[in-house]
């Protein structure tokens, strides 16, 4: 009896060892994964384009703007709302036109390669010289001061445009630009912590963690730079419903080009999250001054449009009104705006003033660049101004010839949707269609010649103060020149594979910061 | 026969030559900017002229035309893409093998599909086979490629998840849905025309004679009329190659294949004038050779033409 006993209590020992050793084990395995629970192994990005030339100074194009964080590293970014040093560690004012800038000592390439001062002029040189960044003009000179400062000099700059110019210029290694068969083309070396290790023209790029990145010190990390993903897989998909099923299927875990019209089909559902971000493009209507010389009748135009119907119709009500022809989104965008009226639907007021430019039912040209949503937003416009016996002809293009068309010499419309935004300052967005100087025939893109306009434009763009950027705003909606329509959302849907999305100032998606 | 083919080789170049006159032509009096679509909105009108100068867009026609042929059948150089900045030949190329996949795959289905159901409407005419198989041709000459490929992602991917909904990532299974989206109206066109050409085949006197003679129908059908069915048939089977050559544009846009149709028409919206002149060409030239092909199987399949090839040289 007393053997039984004994034997019962060790076997009883025995299991209560190994119990406690599975138990134990169980603990250490839950905190390992809890630990590396921020860390995701793979991901797969649905894009619409496919940037052909992952090179570092090709031209800005759908495609690139959706992996270019993950491919290189610029001299500053965008980080939220300001801008912050990447390579650069410091940027020091030597006078109005003229910055040195220093890089950190210890940035490598992921060929090993040191990133010194010669590398940054070889870059802003090279990129010059291939005229596909048109926005580095205006830098005069890159000069090397010392193997970690160079001296930038610049022809002219407006308030914020060092910070955009810094940031426009992918950076690499001179020596392994030099090395490469195809200037980088499909396989960039560049200092981002993800590597080219596949890609398939038009169709995948796959990047993977070096696992050698050379910034240690996590809190000097921007978000564009940020690593937390082991393998990132951008699959190109330029159908905007083959994206939707795509994601359905689970094929791709995340896109930020999915339609309004279809972004219902992930809200509230099992597995998938939806993420809206205010876009920083705002539609607006251009009237060509040579036929709506009258105010009158601009402004008969602009209360007759119903900027609530074109969210309606054309964003499924997810898009904000617009109370400028730019958005909040800017740091510059004085917030006063949004509580201010402005030209919100009134059939009255419309009347009035068409009544008061004396004409009667008139038909205007509308150009527009085609697109479903810009096809959308020009029918409400139609149907809303024909209530007014105002007669709406649509003309649609294709890109191509509708750049060609807004900034011909002749005017080939009388009204224009277009749509702008900027990577920087709300002053980029106004400069884009109201600077006069960067026209050809020396007006606005709307053929305005007003000297008011152009001083109050030139004023704000040297100093962007709230005063400066009020005055402006004001000035441009009294006149009624270009009226602000709508913003869109980027809508961006995911599975729960990507606990939290993060995107550039651009809406795009920046899968190395994303939470997993 | 030789002869014959050297001689149809030669004729290629007035006609390669022909098409890149035409294209280029095109192209010249088509209306859009590529430096505006290049720089985007933000450039400058200084930035504009400055990138057409170094595209040599501001020289006149006849220089570019110059420029361009001397480029194109002297130097045998495509240009460099406008847009991605490398060479058209070897974009071309890449994006070649996804295309011919996808024609070639087409093709087959269009031979082994569409020529049976033909056989079998005409063997049964005005019978049940014949009006099933002239419905379902009917019904695939009808259904745009573009709506019965959304249609069969939706059924095939999203509701049954046998297969990927686009893209080239999962190998063969990546080709099914395009390949059947994009056969579909070539099978019913083959179907019809196997129909008619057998249907005049099967009615003349020799075949009654063989039928007369106790032959089975087996015999008399392959070894009588479908050799004498054939030439017709050829001559789609050739049109149709180059009609799924264009025709995978849609395709290759709906499924996200990077074929030559998805560069051609990216190429298109930007103004990438290299791309489009060089696709053109490239395409043109294969559907010479597809042609030559044809001609050259006709020989084969019909005595009486390979005589009169044989003939020529007689003459001569």
């Amino acid at each position: 009896m007393v053997h039984k006993n004994m034997f019962f209590e060790r076997k009883v020992s025995r299991m209560k060892k190994f119990l406690s050793i599975v138990l134990t084990l169980i603990m250490v395995l839950s905190v390992a994964s809890l630990a590396a629970a921020d860390q995701g192994s793979e991901v797969t990005v649905g894009i619409a384009g496919d940037p052909g030339n992952i090179g570092p100074f090709q031209g800005m194009g759908l495609g690139r703007i959706g992996i270019l964080f993950t491919t290189y590293e610029m001299l500053m970014v965008k980080d939220g709302d300001s801008y912050v040093g990447c390579l650069a560690k410091n940027v020091t004012p030597v006078d109005d036109l003229t910055y040195d800038v220093e890089i950190y000592d210890y940035i490598k390439d992921q060929e090993g390669n040191p990133l010194t001062a010669s590398d940054i002029k070889f870059c802003y040189d090279t990129a010059q010289a291939s005229g596909n960044l048109p926005k580095l003009a205006v830098v005069d000179s890159v000069e090397v001061l010392s193997d970690y400062v160079c001296r930038f000099t610049f022809s002219a700059l407006s308030a914020g445009q060092l910070e955009e110019l810094l940031m426009e210029c992918p950076i690499v290694t001179q020596a392994a630009y030099e090395a490469s068969a195809d200037q980088m083309a499909t396989d960039p070396v560049s200092t981002s912590a993800f590597h080219v290790t596949s890609y398939q023209t038009g169709s995948t790029i796959v990047y993977e963690n070096t696992g050698k990145y050379w910034q240690t010190d996590d809190a000097l990390v921007p978000t564009t730079s940020k690593h937390n993903v082991d393998k990132i897989t951008f699959k190109i998909i330029p159908d905007t419903v083959q994206m939707v099923n795509a994601l359905k299927t689970k094929e791709i875990d995340i896109s930020a080009a999915i339609d309004s019209a279809y972004i219902k089909d992930f809200m509230d559902v099992d597995g998938y999250s939806v993420t809206q971000i205010p876009d920083n493009v705002t539609k607006y209507l251009i009237f060509n001054n040579n036929v709506f010389g009258d105010i009158n009748l601009r402004k008969a135009i602009a209360y007759g449009i119903d900027t609530e119907d074109i969210a309606l119709f054309a964003y499924d009500g997810v898009a904000l009104l617009a109370k400028d022809i730019g958005n909040s989104k800017y740091p510059d965008y004085v917030a006063a705006w949004d509580e201010e009226e402005y030209y919100e639907y009134d059939a009255d007021k419309a009347q009035e003033y068409l009544t008061a430019a004396g004409v009667s039912n008139p038909t205007y040209r509308l150009m527009y660049n085609v697109s479903d949503q810009n096809t959308a937003i020009v029918s409400t416009i139609q149907s809303d101004l024909m209530d007014f016996g105002i007669n709406i002809e649509l003309i649609p293009y294709d890109n191509a010839l509708f750049g060609n068309y807004k900034y011909s010499e002749n005017s080939e419309w009388d009204l224009m949707l277009d749509e702008g935004g900027s990577s920087g300052l709300l002053t980029n967005v106004w400069k884009l269609t109201l600077d006069r100087r960067d026209q050809v025939h020396g007006k606005t893109v709307g053929y305005v010649v007003d000297d008011q306009l152009q001083s109050l434009l030139e004023a704000a763009m040297a100093d962007n103060s709230p005063e400066n950027m009020d005055a402006f705003h004001q000035y441009l909606k009294e006149q009624c020149y270009e009226i602000g329509l709508v913003a869109a959302v980027n809508n961006l849907a995911h599975t729960t594979i990507v606990k939290a999305a993060k995107t550039c100032f651009r809406g795009q998606i920046l899968p190395g910061a994303c939470e997993y | 026969m030789i002869r014959y083919v050297g001689k149809r080789l030669l004729w290629m170049i007035p006609v390669m030559l022909g098409i890149a006159i035409l294209i280029f032509s095109i192209m010249y009096i088509c209306p859009g900017d590529p430096a505006q679509s290049l720089l985007g909105p933000s450039a400058t009108a200084v930035e504009l002229a400055a990138k057409r100068e170094e595209l040599g867009l501001n020289d006149p026609y006849i220089v570019r035309l110059g420029r361009y042929l001397y480029q194109t059948f002297i130097r045998f150089d495509l240009g460099t893409s406008y847009k991605f900045g490398t060479s058209v030949f070897s974009g071309l190329m890449e994006r070649m093998q996804y295309t011919l996949v996808i024609a070639l795959f087409c093709m087959a289905l269009q031979v082994f599909v569409g020529t049976p159901l033909g056989i079998v409407a005409a063997t049964h005419h005005n019978g049940v086979a014949d009006r099933i198989s002239m419905f379902l041709a009917l019904v695939g000459v009808s259904i745009p490629a573009f709506w019965l490929a959304l249609m069969l992602v939706l059924i095939f991917s999203v509701n049954l998840g046998w297969l990927p909904t686009s893209g080239v990532a999962n190998g063969i299974a990546s080709f099914i849905l395009p390949c059947v989206a994009n056969s579909f109206a070539g099978i019913a066109a083959q179907a019809r025309h196997t129909r008619s050409s057998m249907l005049e085949v099967i009615r003349s006197d020799y075949i009654i004679t063989a039928k007369a003679k106790g032959l089975s129908q087996r015999t008399v059908l392959f070894k009588h009329a479908l050799p004498n069915a054939l030439i017709p048939i050829i001559t789609i089977v050739g049109n149709g190659m180059g009609m799924m050559l264009g025709g995978t544009v849609i395709i290759e846009n709906v499924f996200a294949i990077p074929g030559v149709g998805r560069y051609m028409t990216d190429a298109i919206t930007a103004r990438d004038y290299p791309v489009v002149m060089g696709g053109v060409l490239v395409l043109g030239l294969i559907f010479s050779l597809i042609m030559l092909l044809v001609d050259i199987i006709y020989a084969f399949v019909d005595p009486r033409i390979k005589a009169q090839y044989e003939g020529r040289k007689g003459k001569k």
